[in-house]
């Protein structure tokens, strides 16, 4: 094919010259949160959710250039608990800033935090978006199942998750996903 | 802008000033305890204005 003179780029497969976004690259623009679900599996069975009592899922502010995953690190041992795996898990927007979820598994503690609340864990269906957009709506526990389906395919792909968790197996075989189910 | 979350969840956002006000007062009726400016302090993050979007994400 032979490019028209007249039109510049005319014959280019993708062109790069148009930028793919209006918004400059800006520290103050990238608002960025953590959310951190704090799992344990306590000796009487059943995996729990260790959730702050006065929100649905513990929020932290990440100010830019920090590690999130010492951030995580440091809000586990705010609350006295013993981390076993730290991993980020999904991500989506809300207005005003990028949320980055991530689960933190813990030892079940003794004695829980009087700011946590410790709530079982139920099976939820995840939140589906089209194929290519996000969902419409996407619900702390949905991010949270979703979380656990994560760690159900690390614990048998990731060899320090399959030995941190080892005792986690049988809890985490239900989590298993329905192989294209929604496609 | 500043952020602060306490150990219960509750966040707040605002000036540095705004901050101190609402995290003293949660303190105090929340959960019973004084709180220090310069504690507060330690504990507010640097977050972005309001306002401030990204301009596309997706889960």
């Amino acid at each position: 094919m032979t490019p028209e003179p007249d039109r510049p780029g005319a014959g280019d497969p993708l062109p790069i010259v148009a930028p793919i976004v209006q918004a400059p690259w800006s520290a103050d623009f990238v608002a960025q949160t953590l959310e951190v679900f704090l799992v344990c599996r306590p000796a009487a069975g059943g995996l729990v959710n260790l959730r702050p009592i006065h929100a649905p899922s513990l929020r932290l502010g990440m100010a830019v250039g920090r590690e999130p995953g010492e951030l995580v690190l440091a809000a586990v041992a705010r609350y006295e608990l013993r981390p076993i795996v730290v991993h980020s898990t999904s991500w989506r927007s809300e207005p005003g800033r990028i949320l980055l979820s991530y689960v933190a598994v813990v030892e079940a503690p003794a004695s829980p935090s009087p700011f946590l609340v410790a709530e079982p864990i139920g099976r939820v269906d995840l939140a589906r978006g089209d194929a290519t957009a996000a969902p419409a709506a996407i619900a702390t526990t949905q991010v949270l199942e979703h979380a656990l389906r994560h760690l159900s395919w690390l614990v048998r792909d990731d060899p320090a998750v399959a030995a941190a968790l080892d005792a986690w197996r049988p809890d985490l075989e239900a989590y298993v996903p329905e192989p294209f189910r929604n496609l | 802008m500043k952020e602060v979350t306490c150990l219960c969840g509750w966040q707040c956002r605002g000036t540095l000033d705004e901050v101190v006000d609402q995290v003293v007062r949660h303190g105090r009726e929340v959960h019973g305890i004084e709180s220090t400016r310069e504690e507060i302090l330690a504990l507010a993050v640097d977050v972005p204005a309001a306002g401030a979007r990204p301009d596309d994400a997706r889960t």
